[in-house]
């Protein structure tokens, strides 16, 4: 049984969750209906604020939830931090980006336990 | 959940009642009682109010016996609605010897106009000229605006031999071809020239060209339900250049979707497209710089052909998306980076299903402005089907306009041609209408149960992966989904719900088959304030997810495990007034024995600003 944590319950004005993962192994979280088959089980765009965005590349199976094994793979706590970290023109690149892709280009190789972050393409694009 | 199911089977029973007792005869001795005589106990302003209820319920008797009662009323009633409701009702009853009152009153120009406009037209139903002239042959009205062997009302021309009837309606449109049956039959709708010109006279906008009602959308008459929506969004694009750290910033997110569907009774079709394009360019001073763009276009239909609730399905979906990026570094040519990457999509599936969803947000709308006309006491009749049709189908055709003016001008129009507002609106009424034909909260509210379940065929083109839970090539799938929706409490509240499942078949050994499966179901409930405003509203809603990604036989590293979430949702919205509003909102969601908190709230107070300038 994992621990449970709760952060960053906020209020006024600013949204929302945040996560963080304990315990030893990976926890790779539930798909939504347009993680795989192509178009014909295509779905709405995700929101435009950083944790939607990484929700839905959790999502797509393309991060997991948490992965506690190694620091520093590419799970959902990270990709929050990424994008929050990057300037305000280059968040916006990365979240729009994510929230228009296809659960197949989400998608690198390792995904989701140890994405691959070089070939993660929306990441990139704000991140370099 | 049994709450909720108690609640619906509670509103079930009581909505049977209702119509049970709607359906009960009329005592028609005793509403002629009550219309002529005060019961002793009930103060005058009650009485009228039970007078005017008694008129309409005379009317839906369909009994002669009301008629003398109703000529006495249309003959001397000039004060009250209820004299507008007996003519209006005349004219529905069939009764030539209502002949001779109904001219009286539409000749009379001490009696309003809308009040001869609705003797005008209760003569039209009855085959009768205002002026006095005799009929021959029946009148009918087929298709709107054709006289078939008959003689048009006041200022119509004469048409013989099933001519087509020309400038028919004089001075005020609403007595020649303006059957609210003929509007909208086989689909087509004439005279709405006529119309907007009446409704711009109703309300002070003179009979101006841009007041006419526009060509209205072709339907098949066994629709049950259609839309058609167009959506340009031009998101945040941006282009920005500082002096200071001289770098020009391009971004930009433009999309384009369109979509369209058609319910009918035997079968239903819907198609779609989208566009979609994501840039962006960073060129900081030096060596650096970063350029990025992702094109997406899509497209996807679906054909149902229907016996009873049970269907069979087809649907197809095609698309591409391209991934460009380019970054150049800082310092090191080596870590230059360059990449491309496209993917396509071709596919179809076949299956069966029981059931539709329809999206009656416009059907809402309709009964809205009927209970507003109904408290205001205007409402001469409920709106009928094919009225209903034409106003929704006036609101389609004006969806692009910036203002609602004509939209409040063709409704009011529309509903007075049909006999069902009584009287011309005051301020007050016309305000509430508008705040209905404004309403945001009337769009996408869904109604019906849906049960599908098809199998999948496509091929997936996609970049190479090794080893990923990807898949691509032929795909094969079997595809199940539910969705569920229901209106209550006046069109105030409203539960749905969404259940998917996915299986990928026949996958080849390199390949993972994931499996998916899920449902959410959702409580809205919107809250008016006295005059129509919206209000507020609360939305609830829960969500539970179950998947595994399963690997492939060739990867025996890969770890993919069942997982699982559950989430809720709540918020309310509250317009305080113009300038105010809250927004709170939380969620709560458990996945993957994480859980995750989230709260907002969102407040601004203010008034509109108040300004006085001396003249």
């Amino acid at each position: 049984m994992k621990d449970l944590c709760i952060t960053s319950l906020v209020l006024v004005p600013a949204l929302f969750a945040g996560a963080c993962g304990a315990g030893d192994d990976v926890a790779e979280g539930a798909r939504a209906s347009c993680a795989f088959g192509g178009l014909l089980t295509d779905c709405e765009d995700a929101d435009r604020t950083p944790e939607a965005a990484c929700w839905r590349m959790v999502d797509c199976g393309a991060i997991a939830i948490s992965n506690e094994t190694q620091d520093y793979w590419f799970d959902w706590d990270r990709c929050v931090d990424t994008i929050e970290r990057l300037t305000e023109e280059r968040q916006r690149l990365v979240i729009n980006c994510v929230a228009v892709s296809t659960c197949d280009q989400l998608r690198v190789d390792g995904s989701p336990d140890q994405p691959d972050t070089d070939q993660l393409y929306c990441v990139q694009l704000g991140a370099r | 959940m049994r709450r909720t199911s108690s609640v619906v089977a509670a509103m079930f029973a009581a909505s049977l009642a209702v119509s049970v007792a709607s359906a009960q005869s009329v005592d028609v001795a005793a509403q002629i009682k009550l219309i002529e005589n005060q019961p002793s106990g009930t103060d005058r302003t009650a009485w009228k109010e039970q007078r005017r209820d008694a008129a309409r319920k005379l009317v839906q008797s369909k009994d002669k016996k009301a008629v003398p009662v109703l000529i006495k009323l249309a003959e001397t009633e000039t004060f009250d609605i209820i004299g507008e409701i007996a003519i209006e009702g005349l004219g529905n009853l069939g009764d030539q010897s209502a002949v001779p009152v109904l001219q009286k009153v539409a000749n009379d120009a001490t009696r309003d106009k809308a009040t001869r406009d609705l003797a005008k037209k209760a003569l039209f139903k009855l085959g009768a000229a205002a002026s006095g002239g005799a009929t021959t042959g029946g009148a009918t009205t087929t298709g709107g605006s054709t006289t078939t062997g008959g003689t048009a009302a006041t200022g119509g021309s004469t048409t013989t031999g099933g001519a087509t009837t020309t400038g028919g309606s004089g001075d005020d449109g609403v007595s020649a071809g303006g059957s609210d049956d003929g509007a909208t039959a086989g689909g087509t709708t004439a005279g709405g020239g006529e119309l907007g010109n009446a409704g711009a006279g109703l309300l002070g906008g003179g009979a101006t060209a841009s007041n006419e009602l526009p060509e209205l959308p072709v339907l098949p008459d066994d629709t049950l339900a259609a839309y058609d929506r167009l959506t340009f969004a031009a998101g945040a694009a941006s282009l920005e250049y500082d002096t200071v750290r001289k770098r020009p910033v391009f971004e930009g997110d433009l999309a384009a979707s369109y979509r369209k569907r058609v319910e009918r009774e035997q079968m239903a079709w819907g198609w779609g497209a989208d566009a979609r394009v994501v840039a962006g360019y960073i060129n900081p001073e030096g060596r650096e710089q970063t350029r990025g763009a992702q094109l997406t276009v899509a497209g996807n239909g679906e054909a149902r052909f229907y016996k009873g609730k049970i269907y069979g399905v087809g649907k197809a979906a095609i698309g591409i998306q391209d991934d460009y990026i380019s970054f150049e570094d800082a310092m090191d040519p080596n870590n230059d980076l360059k990449d491309n990457r496209f993917q396509a999509d071709a596919q179809f599936a076949l299956g069966a299903g029981y059931g539709r969803v329809l999206d009656v947000g416009g059907a809402i709308r309709v009964r809205r402005l009927a209970r507003v006309l109904d408290a205001a006491r205007a409402l001469g009749k409920q709106i009928d089907a094919a009225t209903a049709k034409r106003l929704q189908l006036t609101w389609w055709a004006l969806r692009d306009e910036r203002s609602a003016y004509r939209a409040l001008v063709a409704t009011v129009a529309i509903l007075r041609e049909a006999g069902i507002l009584l009287g011309e609106p005051d301020a007050g009424l016309s305000y509430e209408l508008l705040t209905v034909l404004r309403d945001t909260q009337l769009y996408l509210r869904p109604s019906g149960l849906d049960v599908q379940v098809a199998f999948g065929e496509g091929y997936l083109l996609r970049p190479d992966m090794d080893p990923t839970p990807a898949e691509s090539g032929r795909v094969e799938q079997l595809l199940a989904s539910a969705s569920y929706g229901q209106q209550l409490a006046e069109d105030k509240a409203e539960v749905s719900g969404t259940a998917f499942a996915r299986l990928r078949l026949f996958a080849p050994d390199e390949q993972p088959s994931p499996f998916a499966l899920g449902a959410t179901a959702r409580l809205r409930r919107f809250a008016y304030g006295p005059h129509g405003d919206p209000f507020g509203a609360l939305d609830l809603s829960a969500t539970l997810l179950l998947s595994k990604d399963r690997c492939s036989v060739n990867d025996p590293m890969c770890g993919a495990q069942l997982s699982g979430r559950i989430q809720g949702e709540v918020g309310f919205t509250l317009f305080m007034n113009q300038a105010s509003g809250l927004r709170v909102a939380g969620m709560v969601a458990q996945d993957g024995g994480e859980l995750f908190l989230g709260g907002s709230l969102t407040a601004t107070y203010g008034l509109l600003d108040g300004t006085f300038a001396g003249m």
